[in-house]
């Protein structure tokens, strides 16, 4: 009893003290860093409190102010989820292999390009580099000419002895999935590839020299040795690519033709810029697009900050 | 069996427009289960030629051969040889068992039961069978070599090469280390090659060392060949601990001379030494230190300089009267020397090492094992 009213006594007026002590320069900062902070906030608060407003609620009251009373409702939310649902679906069917396979080709590229040793490395190093900073928009037309020659769908219909659209689950429209997958790999390659390669590089040339003298072939050197101690990289370089692809609408605009391949970003797209506005569903069906990248980034901030801290990216 | 023939080999690195001569015309055979010691100063090729025998470099000239085939295009992972690298270089990703298991399971046909028989055995041999669950990352740097250490023993390879496996550890450590590795060599007797810039690993752990100055073979035979018929002034001078007094002397008439000393070559020598100057060598443990003036023709005044008493013996450094020379002399037990004492220092004719003046080969070597030199006062 007795240490518990010594240990408090001193602590109130310490509290109090250290108020008190903080000199008007301190204040001045505080009160300015709690300013930004809620101006940074504004929008994002606003576009939660729209989001649950009915129509008439929103015209009556200003944006950040909450719902009136009785102008409540989830229908923005209800509305939003329904015309993005499907899409949503879209969008996983190719940002998920896509986001895989980035990480693994960048790690192989890398590993043939830091690890073994063989002529005119450096020259397709420097395509790889090139690749980074080639401008999306200057390749959108020939890339929509590519896959108007390079037609997926005939393509895998005449493959095989079976056409493969007449397979169980497999639709017509999945074959943008796969022009847009294909696509956003590569033009993931390239900095995925340098984000790899500039681990490998520092990597300790003696510990892969003794595990080719332990008899490793260049398989297992790579398997065992390199790709576990590349695990933080691949978190990285996976969310990296994850965002990116999850959130691009310029190649899903150009690529795909079929309102039923649709991604999340395009219909979005549609929602927000049609004709008649909708607030409520709009700023629903934005936080509903930016959900899965939400949830990515908060899963793995750990991994995330290791793995740069790790790279030293 | 596993006998290594280095021929002719070279290694030339290019550095921009410069070529860098690590290793030049290299011959050197270490016979089976032989433990040779490459020893000489930093830079002077150790590693390089090394790095050659694993596999790891190629040689610019000569071919290497073990166990009687030729293996410069056999990729190192097919010449079963096990490194320790001066870094260690142990897996950090993986526990000490894994990585001593990876050369195991990746270059022999053994099974999962033999390949756990052998780690533990060979753990308890290297003393580190309770860090077998843990990562490099949580050991010691002591710890760490001997599971470096472990890994190329467990493999039981045809030839072991290590590089400066015990420069990381501390002076007793150090000690252990070294015996430790000489009996496993003797009781395994698998043919080592191990480098140190260190010459008392050399002088104690080979049975033969190799000296090597600028990618030259200086000499290569037993540590008591090496020390007692040093071939040149750069291995009298490369091993001994206070280095060997090298004199440069004058030559006229068959008399040898420098400061006070005068020496009448005899008929051997006289013929050798046809320059007219020639370098002398004397190790400090032969030469005989005592005050006032000498008699005697070969012997130096001088006065004492710096006196180090080690213990069991003092070093005597005594600067030399008319010359520009500091001699060391080792003298047992306590010396009854001070700074600035004139004395003289007899050296005994059979206890030098001539040496061309010109080239530093040898003409003659000191003809006895000389004793202990001793104070008379
Ligand atoms: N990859 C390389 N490129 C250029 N020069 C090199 C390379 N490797 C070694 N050298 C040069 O070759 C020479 C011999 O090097 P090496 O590593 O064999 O020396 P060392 O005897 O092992 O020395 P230390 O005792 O310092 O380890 C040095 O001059 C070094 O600079
Ligand atoms: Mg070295």
């Amino acid at each position: 009893m007795t240490t518990k009213t010594h240990s408090q006594t001193p602590s109130e007026p310490g509290l109090l003290a250290r108020i008190r002590n903080v000199s008007p320069r301190r204040a001045m900062l505080y009160v300015v860093l709690f300013f930004v902070g809620g101006l940074f906030l504004l929008p994002l608060e606003s576009a939660v409190m729209t989001s649950f407003k009915t129509v008439s609620g929103f015209a009556q009251t200003v944006p950040i102010a909450p719902p009136p009373p009785g102008q409540a409702t989830l229908e923005g939310w209800m509305n939003a989820w329904t015309t993005l649902r499907a899409t949503m679906l879209n969008s996983a069917m190719f940002v998920i292999p896509a986001t895989l396979l980035i990480p693994v080709l960048g790690s192989l590229a890398a590993f043939g390009l830091t690890i073994t040793d063989w002529r005119g490395q450096i020259g397709i190093y420097v395509l790889f580099i090139v690749g980074i900073f080639i401008p999306l928009q200057a390749v959108l037309v020939p890339l929509s000419l590519t896959w108007s020659i390079v037609d997926v769908q005939t393509q895998l219909a005449t493959l095989g002895p079976v056409n493969v659209w007449d397979l169980p689950l497999a639709q017509e429209h999945h074959a943008q999935f796969i022009e847009l997958a294909i696509t956003h790999i590569a033009f993931g390659i390239p900095l995925s590839t340098l984000l790899f390669r500039s681990h490998y590089k520092d990597l300790s040339d003696e510990m892969l020299e003794a595990a080719r003298l332990d008899g490793a072939s260049m398989r297992t050197i790579y398997l065992r040795i390199v790709l576990p101690l590349s695990k933080p990289l691949f978190v990285v370089v996976m969310i990296l690519a994850f965002t990116t692809i999850w959130n691009d609408l310029l190649f899903a605009l150009v690529i795909v033709t079929s309102p039923q391949a649709e991604p999340v970003t395009v219909a979005f797209a549609g929602l927000a810029g049609g004709m008649v506005r909708e607030f409520n569903v709009i700023m629903a069906a934005g936080f509903i697009t930016a959900l899965p990248t939400l949830i990515v980034y908060i899963l793995f901030t750990r991994q995330f900050a290791e793995g740069f801290a790790n790279t030293g990216v | 069996m596993a006998r290594i023939q280095i021929e002719g080999l070279s290694k030339h690195f290019q550095d921009g427009d410069e070529t860098v001569v690590a290793v030049e015309d290299l011959n050197l055979d270490v016979e089976d289960g032989e433990f040779v010691v490459f020893v000489g100063p930093s830079g002077c090729g150790k590693t390089t030629t090394l790095r050659c025998v694993a596999g790891l470099e190629d040689p610019t000239m000569g071919t290497i051969q073990i166990a009687d085939d030729v293996v410069n295009d056999e990729p190192p992972e097919d010449r079963d040889i096990a490194m320790v690298f001066q870094s260690y270089a142990l897996y950090p990703h993986m526990t000490v068992r894994e990585n001593m298991s990876f050369g195991l399971e990746h270059s022999t046909d053994l099974t999962g039961d033999d390949i756990e028989r052998k780690i533990q055995e060979t753990a308890e041999m290297m003393g580190i069978e309770e860090l077998l669950d843990r990562v490099p990352a949580d050991l010691s740097g002591g710890q760490q070599q001997r599971v470096a250490l472990g890994r190329a023993i467990v493999r039981d390879p045809k030839v072991f090469l290590m590089d400066e496996p015990l420069s990381n550890l501390d002076a007793k450590l150090r000690a252990e280390m070294r015996t430790y590795l000489q009996q496993l060599q003797e009781d395994i007797d698998v043919t080592t090659v191990y480098v140190t810039h260190d010459q008392t690993e050399a002088m104690t752990m080979g049975d033969k060392i190799a000296i090597l100055n600028d990618g030259e073979l200086q000499q290569y035979g037993t540590p008591a060949e090496c020390y007692h018929e040093p071939e040149n002034t750069f291995v009298a001078q490369f091993l001994g601990e206070p280095s060997i007094n090298l004199v440069e002397m004058d030559v006229q008439n068959g008399t040898m001379s420098a400061g006070t000393f005068e020496y009448q070559l005899d008929g051997r020598l006289a013929d050798a030494v046809d320059a007219d100057s020639a370098v002398v060598g004397i190790r400090p443990e032969a030469l005989t230190v005592s005050t006032g003036n000498s008699e005697s023709d070969t012997a130096f005044t001088g006065t004492v300089a710096v006196v180090e008493h080690l213990g069991r013996e003092s070093n005597i450094h005594i600067e030399l009267d008319g010359i520009d020379v500091e001699l060391t002399v080792i003298v047992d037990g306590r010396p009854s020397l001070s700074v600035d004492d004139s004395v003289s220092v007899h050296v005994p004719p059979e206890a030098m090492h001539v040496f061309d003046s010109h080239t530093g080969k040898v003409l003659r070597n000191a003809s006895e094992v000389t004793e202990r030199a001793s104070l008379d006062l």
